[in-house]
């Protein structure tokens, strides 16, 4: 049986931490942690606005363990927001909850030119301390918290109330009898919650499941093959230019978009795995013929003599060719390109060059038989790159 | 008691990624260049398509009980 984890899994005192209710501003994790561990609230905001600054590291802890804290009488939030959560073994939420910090704390860093260091440290220190406790726990039983007990303490049972030694070693001994038969050392104990819902129905040797998986439809393979081979031909009839480039663009989108609305209308059937892959398949390779056969870049129409020569391109292609450029011409050339892929070609490297280029990839590209200790011809030319999401290739012929 | 049937989520999947590769070979067909390599843009429709399967299978209820 999986269940959830909660901060019970950092520290034992917070074993089924529930934040109070009433709490608007904030999620009142702050105030239910601190009235569980018994110190100022102020000490814990405190502390979570600090670690805000370790690269975030609050930020991400804080978002985690108010998904993982219910509201009194309420469930968890990750519970509604993602119900196969739970569902998942233990080890594996860890895991996830983990990895996600980690992504997280690292963009943030990579982002914020933010140091890793106090991160580092605070997961260091809090290891170390979670692991001294550990062992103090196992030698001094009565004081400290096996490990295990960490991860279910949630639904573990109460021991009696210790009224009297006799009580206490009663408890024991029961506890001692059921190990001797469990069926190895590694099985942990039987989990009972006594206050918690009805636990499910047994299953038996072979439960049914609720939701069997639907019967195959070959008429609804049949449907797709028709409807896509249909607008496929119908690139032909209609005499689409050029025709088979749209006769695969028709088809793969047909087949799509029919795939989809059977999936979100048609749900007591499903579609042949194989007609699946088969579909995938022919509509990357057409898609892909398609791609490759794009258009070479259309010239753009140049004019020189003049002092500043400004070109714009937006979500456009094109090439700039200049290669006729005198190299006494000290024009000002500039290229703006806006979500744009565009060739430049200069007859020389020009004496400035400025480049702005967001999330763009601008290159420059020499010839290539070209010696880095030959005398180099210069261009008296100014040449400026704006560019947005664009790449932009220039091309020196000398 | 009567359920809706749940999503079969590779036909979804498989659904959404055709699509993706058509916009892709319809932009291409029209005559607009893609400023990128054409894998990035096909990485990206498996990578859109893929998340959203995931999406829904994550957030699907649990109907075992």
């Amino acid at each position: 049986m999986n269940s959830l984890v909660d901060l019970g899994t950092l520290d034992h005192r917070l074993v089924g931490l529930q934040r109070p209710n009433g709490t608007t501003f904030t999620s009142g994790l702050c105030r239910a942690v601190a009235a569980r561990v018994g110190i100022d609230v102020l000490l814990v905001r405190l502390a979570v606005v600090a670690l805000v600054f370790a690269a975030g590291l609050g930020l991400v802890l804080y978002a985690w363990a108010t998904l993982l804290t219910p509201r009194e009488g309420r469930v968890a939030p990750i519970r509604r927001l993602v119900p196969a959560f739970e569902r998942w073994p233990r080890n594996t939420q860890v895991v996830v909850i983990g990895a996600s910090s980690l992504v997280v704390v690292l963009a943030l860093a990579s982002q914020g030119n933010f140091s890793l260091f106090p991160a580092i440290v605070v997961v260091a220190v809090f290891l170390l301390m979670r692991r001294r406790a550990i062992r103090a726990g196992s030698a001094h039983p009565g004081t400290g918290q096996h490990p295990a007990a960490a991860w279910h303490d949630a639904a573990a049972p109460t021991a009696p109330p210790p009224t009297t030694a006799t009580t206490i070693e009663e408890w024991r001994s029961r506890l001692a009898a059921h190990a001797s038969i469990r069926t190895g050392p590694a099985d942990p104990l039987p989990v009972v919650d006594l206050y918690g819902p009805d636990p499910d129905p047994a299953p038996g040797p072979n439960p049914a499941p609720a939701h069997p998986q639907a019967p195959v439809s070959w008429w609804g393979a049949v449907l797709v093959v028709l409807l896509s081979g249909g607008a496929a031909s119908a690139a032909f009839a209609f005499g689409l230019s050029p025709t088979w480039l749209w006769a695969c663009v028709l088809g793969t989108g047909v087949a799509g978009a029919t795939m989809l609305f059977w999936a979100l209308l048609v749900r007591s059937r499903r579609l042949p795995v194989v007609v699946l892959v088969l579909a995938l398949g022919v509509g990357a390779t057409s898609s892909w013929m398609v791609t490759e056969r794009s258009e070479p870049a259309e010239r753009v129409a140049v004019e020189t003599g003049t002092q500043d020569l400004t070109y714009e391109f937006i979500a456009n292609t094109g090439v700039v060719d200049l290669s006729d450029l005198d190299l006494d011409d000290a024009s000002t050339i500039t290229v703006e390109a806006n979500l744009s892929s565009v060739r430049v070609v200069l007859p020389a490297e020009p004496i400035r060059f400025t480049q702005d280029a967001e999330m763009s990839q601008v290159d420059v590209v020499h010839p290539s038989s070209r010696t880095a200790d030959e005398e180099r011809p210069r261009s008296s030319a100014t040449l400026v790159i704006n560019a947005v999401m664009s790449t932009v290739e220039v091309e020196y012929l000398s | 008691m009567n359920k809706t049937p749940r999503i079969d989520v590779a036909t979804l999947v498989t659904g959404l990624t055709l699509i993706g590769f058509a916009v892709l070979g319809g932009l291409v067909a029209w005559g607009h260049t893609l400023i990128r390599p054409a894998s990035l843009w096909f990485a990206l429709v498996l990578l859109a398509s893929g998340s959203i399967g995931l999406a829904v299978s994550l957030t699907r209820r649990d109907d075992r009980h």
